[in-house]
């Protein structure tokens, strides 16, 4: 009974909507393009129009930074399809990130985030940048009491999830948004769904030879969002500052492995690879085509291929013929 | 008249029956912890001589302790405390109210449980809670999976001169491969009397044991995944540095 007890004790210490509070909330369907899976919310998370709103604002806003200057939009820009086309992003005091902002797009089908896999939940994530000195080093106790005095926000954070603004509320809601970020309408999703004319020839040659056994994009760049979320060592240099993979795992046989990135949108997110040292697509074609630097641990799968310029050409034009048009032209909250 | 006296001896029975002591129920537990040095309390800033006749001092050291429950004699297992936070900056004590009788065990585990660690975050509890962001007091990693478990950091002199304590050595040991459970046998009678068991943590073993020795000149950093050989050092020497004793 003692032991019951001490259990009881122990989950009331949660703060979690209960039941016959989420019973409050009306949820909605959050419409996923054509030929994409349900997602799968967290229960206590799931989408209502009072969250997504109240993320979406945050998202925008510049007093999550410690100096009111950066917003997680300053590097993720709609226009970009949630990235930007910094190697890497500026933070507070002009202070340069580590790695290279990833588009947001699609992250609601996420298994992990970050480029080494180090965190689990999209909620989580939104704690790393608050936190990190070179992003927006803010305490996020602290912005979470500063927006709780915002009439208009305080306001949605109760209408959202039944209380004041808080982290909780904070990291929900900004993760309830970007799990709205939905891109599935690019050139080769109508072909996808049937419109035979939707690719042009050389579009379709492109993909031909992406998917091929020659190239082998595709056992990396693979499913619905074009990546299988591996962590890959492509050969971008004999020795790597940045250990990827292995920061999290510790494991020496990660060194420079990082997440195979979704290749939606791929013409707006220049410049590529973690630390943007690629800063076109031809330059990513042209790395892939030559085989890349010699590693001990770079995935066999990259070796030399000798495309002709004219493969090149159509491996281009495939990838963009992955640009969703309509995703980077959404309507966006005013920046505050 | 005889059944005044039948009576006046019940009452009398009654009367003493009364009288006596019930024996307990319950009574309480003090589960404590304290860290030593050479034998004496260590202080937090206090400076130390190391396994290579160095000076050292700890200017921090914090651990996650938690599923806390006590063994009976017959085996019955009773559930102390789910989870706390140590800094031995400050004394250290938990209150608990156990069944009376015989125990013969402690156990605890020293970490974040699996189940609350990694798809987990501290928003999810109050911001002053132990795992929450205020309450976790930087015992948290926001950009890798979970807790930190235990924080051990310092700084030593490596030319041995205390007037000049500049090298800095920090053990930071978290994710789930790192959560151990310990059991120690400790006889103690729960009854009406507070009977207090106290956690000893041997700070000098840390950095030298039985079968290793971590040197801080060479080995004197691991935040786990970038050196996961000395945080696998110093935890084995930390397992051995802890034991739990009747305190009264």
């Amino acid at each position: 009974m003692l032991g019951l007890v001490a259990f009881i004790a122990c989950k009331e210490e949660r703060v979690l909507p209960d039941q016959n509070a989420e019973a409050d909330f009306e949820y909605i369907e959050v419409e996923t393009p054509a030929g994409f899976p349900a997602i799968d919310y967290p229960m206590e998370n799931r989408p209502t129009a009072e969250r997504i709103e109240l993320g979406r604002l945050l998202f925008h806003d510049a007093r999550l930074s410690r100096d009111n200057t950066v917003s997680c939009a300053s590097c993720h820009l709609a226009s970009h399809s949630f990235a930007d086309n910094e190697a890497q992003s500026v933070g507070v005091d002009g202070l340069r990130g580590d790695r290279n902002a990833p588009s947001l797009a699609n992250v609601a089908y996420h298994p992990y985030f970050f480029m080494d896999g180090g965190v689990q939940t999209l909620e989580r994530q939104v704690i790393a940048p608050l936190d990190n000195v070179l992003e927006m080093d803010h305490d996020i106790v602290e912005v979470s009491d500063e927006l709780s005095q915002d009439e208009f926000l305080n306001s949605l954070a109760k209408a959202a999830y039944g209380r004041n603004l808080d982290p909780f509320v904070l990291t929900r809601s900004i993760a309830a948004y970007e799990r709205t970020l939905l891109s599935g309408d690019s050139p080769y999703d109508c072909y996808l769904q049937g419109d035979q004319f939707a690719l042009t020839a050389e579009e379709k040659a492109g993909m031909e030879l992406f998917f091929s056994e020659r190239t082998q994009c595709g056992s990396c760049h693979s499913g619905f969002l074009l990546t299988d979320f591996s962590f890959n060592n492509i050969g971008l240099g004999e020795e790597y500052l940045d250990k990827g993979r292995r920061r999290v795992s510790g494991d020496e046989s990660d060194n420079g492995k990082f997440k195979t990135p979704s290749l939606r949108n791929v013409a707006l997110t220049a410049p590529y690879m973690h630390d943007g040292s690629l800063r076109t697509l031809e330059e990513v074609i042209d790395h892939f085509n030559s085989g890349g630097v010699d590693h001990d641990l770079k995935d066999d799968r990259i070796q030399q291929l000798n495309l002709t310029e004219e493969e090149q050409s159509q491996l281009k034009a495939f990838l963009l013929a992955l640009t969703d048009k309509s995703f980077v032209t959404q309507d966006l909250p005013q920046q505050n | 008249m005889k059944h005044v006296m039948m009576l006046a001896l019940a009452a009398a029975m009654i009367t003493f029956i009364g009288c006596e002591d019930p024996e307990p129920i319950e009574g309480t537990l003090r589960l404590g912890a304290k860290a030593m040095y050479d034998g004496n309390s260590m202080i937090i800033g206090d400076i130390y001589t190391d396994n290579n006749d160095r000076p050292i001092n700890i200017e921090q050291f914090r651990t996650y302790i938690s599923s806390m429950k006590a063994v009976k004699d017959d085996g019955t297992i009773v559930h102390i405390k789910a989870i706390d936070q140590i800094n031995f900056a400050e004394s250290w004590f938990f209150d608990a109210t156990l069944p009376a009788g015989d125990y013969y065990a402690i156990t605890f585990g020293i970490g974040v449980p699996e189940s609350i660690n990694a798809d987990q975050d501290p928003a999810q509890y109050p911001n002053d809670h132990v795992l929450g962001f205020t309450g976790n007091n930087g015992m948290f990693w926001s950009w890798n999976s979970g807790y930190i478990f235990t924080k051990f950091e310092g700084k030593t002199a490596l030319d041995g001169d205390e007037n000049s304590m500049t090298d800095p050595y920090a053990f930071h040991v978290g994710t789930d491969n790192f959560y151990e459970e310990f059991t120690f046998n400790v006889d103690f009678e729960i009854d009406e009397a507070r009977t207090d068991v106290d956690i000893i943590f041997n700070c000098e073993q840390f950095l030298e044991g039985t079968d290793d020795s971590i040197d801080l000149a060479t080995d004197n950093i691991t935040h786990t995944a970038d050196n996961i050989p000395l945080a696998e050092r110093f935890m084995a020497l930390f397992r051995d540095g802890i034991n739990v004793e009747l305190a009264n």
